[in-house]
């Protein structure tokens, strides 16, 4: 059984610490109590909060007593009464601290009326008391001192006792299931950012449906193109690391291995490159959209893009051979775009040419490349003038 | 830099406590017995800063709770104030009226928020929203 007990008790004669449990209670005659041990009176009281539900104890006492061990060890609470206008309720108050040592109550309440500055014993000293031995004062009718600008008034009198109690985590409280914890603001936060979501991943479903409905030029061009500007580093990288160890006699071999490398490389970029774009738009993208995003990237890489692009590496290889410098960083997506639309049409033609011109041919491309970057013209001069000879 | 930072209700039972800056568990314990007193005793028409040996202490009373800050001297007291109203403020975001009952049954909310504004002794975040982030989150995805 041995329920836990909050024991109640009183140093003034006129105040009965069965006062204490009436207002708990909340009854104006008390049920006959159950004697616990000598002296010690006890009524059972249930009561729950939002996050447990417990029954307890309430003991009051006439007389400083530990009762027996098993009282001494179920008892988690003091509340003591006493009047600060005689000394002596203020003694007897102390006297139980040799008491409580054996206790050792989890909370420990000194009650009174009202402590004030002027009283016998003074509210400092009270409060001094209070702090050096653990005690909280609870006033029942306290003066209200005038500083209520206060945005959280504190609960005082009976009110605080019973949250005092509540704030306790008694050995026999029954835990509630996922109490509502958050405040309604946050609720409404969170209930919004999930419809937000929820629009998301719509749209997413939408737009992944739309884009495979009409998988056309236009997308996968755009695709192409963005990919391109984002990972001509790698690209280049690559070409010119190829270019530099290669003769021009192993080029053409060279060339298409480096074809196929190229492309793998190129077709990963653009995919992982895609779900990076969905990804970024929306955050709540699930595996749908990758895989749309997935499939367009791909059928882009294979049907239009991946053909001018290897042929832009490899003309870029032999730009780097000419010696004609490459600034990645002057390279312009739209001019390349439109050189891009004729490089498909230069590659067939250099394939039907002999090795020689299409050194030359190649040679051609690089420069027009140059101009469409912007480069100085001074340094193509010479390139140029060959040509035109 | 912030030493530590306690919660203590008004019998001065600790409801939490965190330590940026280890010292001797014996100490520490004086050091939170005398700070936690010395807060407790002030009243409200008292300053809410005060300097405890080498340290300033900052509090802040919100009902029946005192948010304690204890920091190194080279500290903005100001600021230290700040950050305390910050921690209530997101204490109060989440948990609308918050009373010590809330804390004591959340008190692992408690220490993800005020993570998130104190970390490792220093100021981290001190956007409310920001702030609720993890929680809000840890939520979803409960």
């Amino acid at each position: 059984m041995a329920l836990p007990c909050v024991l109640f008790s009183s140093s003034v004669a006129d105040y009965d610490p069965k006062e204490f449990v009436k207002r708990i209670l909340n009854v104006a005659v008390l049920p006959t109590p159950q004697i616990l041990t000598d002296n010690v009176e006890s009524y059972e009281w249930a009561f729950e909060n939002k996050y447990y539900s417990t029954s307890v104890h309430l003991c009051t006492t006439d007389s400083r007593t530990i009762g027996d061990q098993d009282f001494a060890e179920s008892v988690e609470a003091f509340v003591h009464y006493f009047d600060p206008n005689q000394l002596n309720s203020f003694e007897l108050a102390k006297a139980w601290l040799p008491y409580l040592k054996h206790i050792e109550p989890e909370i420990q309440i000194l009650v009174c009326e009202c402590s004030r500055y002027t009283d016998v014993v003074c509210r400092k000293e009270t409060l001094e008391w209070c702090i050096q031995n653990g005690f909280e004062l609870v006033e029942l009718s306290p003066e209200n001192d005038e500083d209520e600008d206060d945005d959280f008034p504190e609960t005082t009198g009976m009110a605080r006792i019973i949250q005092a109690l509540n704030a306790h985590t008694w050995p026999n409280m029954e835990m509630k299931d996922s109490p509502p914890v958050q405040s309604p603001y946050l609720r409404q936060m969170m209930k919004e950012q999930h419809l937000i979501n929820q629009q998301n991943a719509n749209a997413v479903l939408n737009s992944g449906s739309e884009t495979s409905a009409c998988e056309n030029n236009e997308d996968s061009l755009t695709e192409g193109v963005t990919c391109n500007s984002e990972n001509q580093d790698t690209d280049t990288d690559l070409s010119s690391h190829d270019a530099g160890s290669e003769t021009d006699n192993v080029k053409k071999t060279d060339m298409s291995s480096n074809k196929e490398s190229v492309c793998n490389n190129s077709t990963g970029a653009v995919t992982g490159n895609e779900e990076n774009v969905q990804q970024s738009s929306n955050a709540s993208t699930s595996n749908k959209s990758a895989d749309s995003g997935d499939s367009g990237g791909g059928s882009s890489a294979n049907e239009q893009m991946p053909l001018d692009d290897i042929n832009w590496k490899a003309l870029l290889a032999d730009s780097a051979q000419t010696d004609a410098p490459l600034s990645e960083d002057d390279i312009g997506v739209e001019e390349f775009e439109q050189l891009f639309m004729k490089l498909k049409v230069m590659k067939d033609k250099a394939d039907t040419m002999p090795v020689d011109e299409r050194k030359k041919y190649a040679e051609k491309v690089a420069v027009s490349f140059w101009k469409a970057i912007g480069g100085d013209e001074d340094e193509i001069l010479g390139l140029d003038d060959s040509d035109a000879d | 830099m912030i030493q530590f930072c306690v919660i203590a209700n008004k019998q001065g039972r600790i409801r939490l406590r965190r330590i940026y800056e280890h010292i001797e568990e014996k100490n520490q314990h004086e050091l939170e017995l005398a700070v936690v007193g010395k807060c407790l005793s002030r009243s409200s028409k008292q300053c809410n800063f005060f300097y405890h040996d080498h340290l300033t202490v900052v509090y802040k009373k919100f009902t029946t709770l005192c948010f304690i800050c204890v920091v190194t001297k080279d500290e903005n007291e100001l600021a230290m104030q700040e950050i305390l109203n910050v921690f209530m403020d997101c204490l109060v975001a989440y948990f609308h009226h918050v009373s010590e009952l809330d804390i004591v049954f959340n008190i692992e909310k408690v220490y993800l928020i005020l993570d998130e504004i104190i970390v490792n002794g220093c100021v981290g975040f001190t956007s409310k929203e920001r702030v609720l982030v993890p929680l809000q989150l840890l939520e979803a995805g409960s």
